[in-house]
């Protein structure tokens, strides 16, 4: 019987093994990912913070034709934009971002969906919610113009009235340990409070048309930074997912070898004994 | 000449963050040259060459296209859609992607897709010819 659960622990400690190797791999490639997908994060999020000081004096520049952008109205349908990541095995990241998703869904039929990243997709045709686009949904090969294009239709939808307000839910990146699933309106744009710089631009042509230029390319931009934050996110919580997942894995081996030498233990002892007592008894 | 803070970002990164004493730019509406002490202004930035000047006197050319530019007290920031220094442009890549628009333009019928191929076209002409005023 001993010797039956020798070999069991034996085939226990092989499993866990393997996995752990499995686990530390994946760490390592998401490290190697983790830090070309933050210089990118921290790139786009200069751009990010130059663009929202821009919108200060494109506000302030006509608020007349700015209005379309600004104004809240009804009647059509609110569209969430939610990122989330390709693959699983990244701890809650997927699950929060569809979670806080959740929490500030409106009305099912006044709602549609543009999902980003394979894991929301999935999730939204299994829900059968109604998905405006999937055209978009390999998060980890979009590029500045992909969110370009997303921007457009976005937006080409939004003047048409068919959407009158869009929500970006994403995942903010805050460090390689922290991150933190947070929503975003795009549409209507929300001008900053503050908004009295004293700046009183001027510009050659028409607003309206210098705003239908300019329009897309901020809400563009604005996407193209939530992409490169969102797949950082997911890169460092598949990092310290897998991290633990390889320090569990190790405390296991420890504590399973720790019991195959008692087991072993077990049987010598049991087998000197019966060796002694057939001694004795000659 | 006097300088002013000059930011030039796209959305992948940051082109050039420092001083400068001239900036010229093609927008939608024509070439702007923006000096210190320069009005306030909002521009679109159209598909052309943009030429700036650093602190210490270096010219920098670059083909510039999409975004746009603000000028608030004497902070410019020129968030483009693609900036690329002549330096760092590939000419194949440029000579091929217009060699693509061509050909897709005399084939297709469609209006809009005639519309994205001429601006590609445009973009890579401009690439070119940056690259080629440039040296």
């Amino acid at each position: 019987m001993a010797a039956a659960s020798m070999n069991d622990i034996k085939a226990r400690m092989r499993s866990v093994n393997s996995t752990m190797q499995i686990t530390k791999a994946m760490e390592l490639v998401a490290t190697s990912k983790l830090r070309r997908a933050k210089e990118r994060a921290e790139a786009s999020c200069v751009y990010r913070r130059i663009l929202q000081d821009a919108l200060v004096s494109l506000s302030r520049f006509s608020e007349r034709a700015a209005s379309v952008y600004t104004e809240k109205r009804q009647g059509g349908k609110t569209l969430y934009v939610v990122l989330a990541g390709d693959r699983g095995l990244a701890g809650g990241y997927n699950g929060n971002v569809i979670r806080l998703t959740r929490e500030v869904f409106c009305a099912k039929e006044n709602r549609t969906v543009i999902p980003l990243g394979k894991k929301a997709l999935e999730f939204y045709e299994r829900r059968g919610e109604e998905i405006l686009t999937s055209a978009y949904s390999q998060i980890s090969s979009l590029g500045v113009s992909d969110a370009m294009r997303l921007a457009r239709e976005i937006l080409d939808r939004y003047l048409s009235g068919e959407v009158t307000r869009v929500e970006l839910v994403y995942t903010r990146f805050v460090s390689m340990m922290t991150v933190v699933p947070s929503r975003m309106t795009l549409l209507p744009i929300t001008l900053p409070e503050e908004t009295d710089d004293g700046s009183d631009p001027i510009t050659d042509g028409d607003p309206d048309e210098l705003l239908r230029a300019v329009i897309p390319d901020y809400l563009g931009g604005l996407l193209y930074s939530a992409i490169t934050e969102a797949f950082a996110s997911e890169c460092a919580s598949r990092r310290t997912a897998m991290n633990a997942a390889s320090k569990n894995a190790s405390e296991m081996i420890d504590s399973l070898s720790l019991s195959y030498n008692r087991a072993r233990q077990a049987v010598i002892t049991q087998e000197i004994t019966e060796i002694v007592s057939g001694a004795e008894a000659l | 000449m006097k300088n002013y803070r000059l930011q030039i970002v796209t959305p992948d990164r940051v082109v050039f963050d420092g001083n400068a004493s001239s900036l010229s730019i093609r927008t939608t509406e024509g070439n702007i040259q923006i000096l210190a002490g320069h009005v306030d202004l909002i521009a679109a930035i159209g598909i052309g060459k943009a030429v700036f000047v650093t602190e210490d006197g270096t010219v920098k050319t670059a083909s510039a296209a999409g975004g746009f530019l603000t000028v608030t007290k004497d902070t410019v920031r020129v968030l483009a859609t693609t900036f690329e220094l002549a330096e760092e442009i590939d000419l194949r890549r440029a000579e091929e992607a217009q060699a693509r628009a061509e050909a897709a333009l005399s084939q297709t019928s469609d209006e809009a897709e005639e519309k994205i191929m001429k601006i590609r076209l445009a973009r890579a002409l401009n690439r070119i010819s940056v690259v080629k005023g440039g040296k």
